[in-house]
């Protein structure tokens, strides 16, 4: 790639808000990130927050295709939409009840680390 | 270069910062505020996507409910200043291996793949919450219904779950 | 107008102009913050503290300026001059963060704000959910303010903000909803518009308490339930200074304090506007359509009347908004302070039940008069001039 990229950055980077691959790869990366806090991190309010993360990613990619593909914009009902909808509102539940298991977690083993609370390992 | 293309471009700098805090902040605290920022990232890209109904959506379940929840839970169960980063740092190395590995698949595959007929994103006036209210009254009636039940038992969970005492007698 | 336009029209001015973007977003900030947000906020202040003088019958700020009135100016000075001290242990990013989440939730709100038929910010179309949306940022500042401070009685007094604003934030939402269903619509113009005085032929339903005895209901519960949320009293837990200092503002000084204050006394404001508006029919009148009046004046060829409309549209408007504000204030020096069970029992064992059933009410209301009969509008306005045989169509 030429110097022309740091000259004019607006025109290599004109349409991206139409651009469907850039909220795909926004998404993936997101996910990326969401996929290793909850892998790599111990305590479990991080976990869920890659989970977070991870959720709103998809979330994000059924609006993305929802809008821009012309077959799926054509019909009537955007199921993307409604999928997005009903992620969120899952979300939100899931949020209540992981929450709840996490500070009951904390009052009976005094820790939220992930590592500690293991008397379910066979 | 549109207004629109400098937001989405802002909001996807936002989010990903935000998502790298979240993933790799040592301090858990720091880490769920750099998840707002993501949240409102996608939100501001739900709003630029002409989606506006699910970006007010996005703020009040996820800013106001979800990240409140989060911030409690951070605030009464650890110690957050005393955790360090060097001591899970070898913990993030498979993890961010294998993660990367799955990304580089993810763009190759979102770069290579056909995505067929692509259309602009529409710039009408009314926005599609219209649209949207019809859906959830005609064909996703039965899955709203179905969501709202399951939020109520989840909710019941949540505080059967979070309350000591229960089915315990009291003195 | 969808937040896309939105967007789209307030980055064309950006690119048009050609100057750096930050400068144009904090310029554009410090506009509305100086401009409205601040006078308006600081004269509430001023007004408060006459009002609690005339309870207790004292004078009252009276030294600066005639009345005192003059009084606001030299508070935001000492606001400004006023040393900025941090706590020790303070977190310093948290701490700096958390009052502009707070005024960004309140000031944000301003925009779709329908001060008159032509005066409007912006005109979302999903008006009234944008502003209870970012309302929701507005506990997020409340809490991490709290617990950045190092301080105890900061942290319970946030605790107990976010707590109350999250459980209030249902009630607010349902009574909301029951507009909602009446008018159709979420575009904050169109609810007001849609509450001018029934003419003839008209499709009109004035002001939306008085549609139907549910809604009338519900504005009630609305208005407790803002009141929760913008912290005032008798819901003033989160900073009840008689147990907790000054709760989750205490450890600020300075324009960081000042920024509470001011967020509080928008935020006062903002439920007074968005409840004169959705309830109260914002600028209409009883009897008259003021968007329909005739002023019969012109400039080179243009009618003036917009003008004259906008002027007493926003009169009207402001006179609803300023009875909202004196009511709230009146409360504060009445009222006892809740405890905070009192509070919790009132918010889900009898605010969330009531406008449960309201929201079921308004619907089948609506249902039964516009679906069932066929009438054009269900208002009790409309109800009464069939029995009268004013509407008989």
């Amino acid at each position: 790639m030429s110097l022309d990229f740091l000259l004019h950055p607006t025109s290599y980077l004109g349409g991206v808000s139409g651009n469907l691959s850039a909220y795909l790869c926004f998404s993936a990366i997101l996910f990326v990130f969401g996929l290793i806090a909850a892998l790599s991190r111990r305590s479990t309010i991080g976990i869920f927050m890659g989970i977070e993360l991870i959720l709103n990613a998809a979330a994000l990619n059924f609006v993305v295709f929802q809008v821009m593909k012309k077959d799926l914009a054509a019909q009537n009902w955007l199921h993307g939409h409604m999928f997005s909808l009903f992620i969120i509102i899952l979300a939100a539940i899931e949020a209540a009840v992981a929450l709840a298991i996490i500070l009951r977690a904390f009052g009976s083993k005094g820790t939220i680390n992930s590592d500690r609370i293991s008397e379910l390992k066979g | 270069m549109s207004g629109l293309d400098l937001f989405v471009l802002a909001m996807f700098a936002l989010g990903i910062a935000g998502a790298f805090f979240t993933a790799f902040h040592p301090n858990i605290l720091y880490a769920s505020i750099s998840l707002i920022a993501t949240l409102g990232a996608v939100a501001g890209l739900y709003a630029g996507l002409g989606a506006d109904f699910l970006a007010a959506t996005q703020l009040i379940i996820y800013v106001g409910g979800i990240l409140i929840v989060i911030l409690f839970a951070v605030m009464m169960s650890e110690n957050i200043y005393k955790k360090r980063f060097a001591a899970e740092a070898k913990k993030y190395i498979l993890p961010s291996i294998v993660s990367i590995g799955l990304l580089a698949l993810l763009f190759k595959l979102l770069f290579s793949a056909d995505w067929g007929e692509l259309s602009e994103i529409s710039q009408s006036q009314d926005g599609v919450t219209l649209q949207m209210g019809q859906a959830l009254s005609r064909p996703y009636a039965l899955p709203f219904q179905y969501v709202a039940i399951v939020l109520l038992f989840g909710l019941i969970g949540a505080v059967v779950i979070a309350r000591p005492h229960i089915g315990k007698k009291r003195k | 107008m969808t937040l896309t336009n939105a967007i789209n029209e307030f980055f064309q001015l950006i690119t048009k102009f050609q100057v750096p973007f930050f400068l144009v977003s904090i310029s554009s900030a410090a506009i509305i913050i100086l401009f409205f947000a601040m006078p308006v906020s600081g004269f509430a202040t001023y007004l408060e503290r006459k009002i609690s003088a005339d309870f207790h019958e004292r004078i009252g700020p009276n030294r600066v300026g005639p009345w005192g009135l003059l009084q606001l100016i030299v508070d935001g000075i000492k606001m400004f001059l006023k040393e900025d001290t941090v706590t020790k242990n303070a977190d310093r990013v948290v701490y700096n963060l958390a009052p502009s989440l707070v005024t960004l939730g309140s000031l944000g709100a301003f925009a779709v704000i329908p001060f008159s038929a032509y005066i409007i910010g912006a005109n979302l179309n999903i008006g009234i959910f944008w502003a209870m949306a970012l309302g929701s940022v507005v506990s997020l500042g409340v809490l991490l303010g709290a617990w950045s401070s190092d301080n105890k009685w900061s942290l319970l007094g946030g605790m107990r903000g976010a707590a109350q604003i999250i459980s209030y934030e249902i009630p607010l939402g349902l009574s909301v909803l029951s507009v909602v269903v009446v008018s159709g619509t979420l575009n904050m113009h169109e609810l007001v518009a849609t509450q001018a005085w029934p003419t003839l032929g008209g499709k009109g339903h004035f002001w939306n308490i008085f549609h139907n005895p549910f809604l009338f209901i519900n504005f009630f519960v609305y208005f407790i339930a803002a009141l929760a949320e913008c912290n005032r009293t008798p819901f003033d837990l989160p900073e009840a200074e008689s147990e907790l200092v000054s709760g989750f503002n205490t450890e600020f000084s300075g324009m960081r304090f000042g920024l509470y204050a001011l967020a509080e006394f928008a935020d006062v404001i903002l439920f007074a506007c968005i409840s004169s508006s959705i309830f109260l029919g914002g600028w209409q009148l009883p009897f008259v359509d003021l968007s329909l009046l005739h002023f019969g004046m012109s400039l080179g060829g243009k009618s003036l009347d917009p003008v004259f409309q906008t002027a007493l549209m926003m009169g009207v408007f402001l006179a609803k908004a300023s009875v909202i504000v004196f009511v709230v204030m009146w409360l504060r020096w009445t009222l006892p302070r809740l405890r905070v069970d009192q509070l919790m029992n009132m918010c889900w064992k009898y605010l969330i039940p009531i406008s449960f059933v309201c929201v079921v009410g308004a619907a089948i209301w609506v249902w039964f008069f516009e679906a069932i009969l066929g009438w054009p509008s269900s208002s009790m306005v409309h109800i009464v001039g069939r029995m009268l045989g004013v509407y008989s169509s």
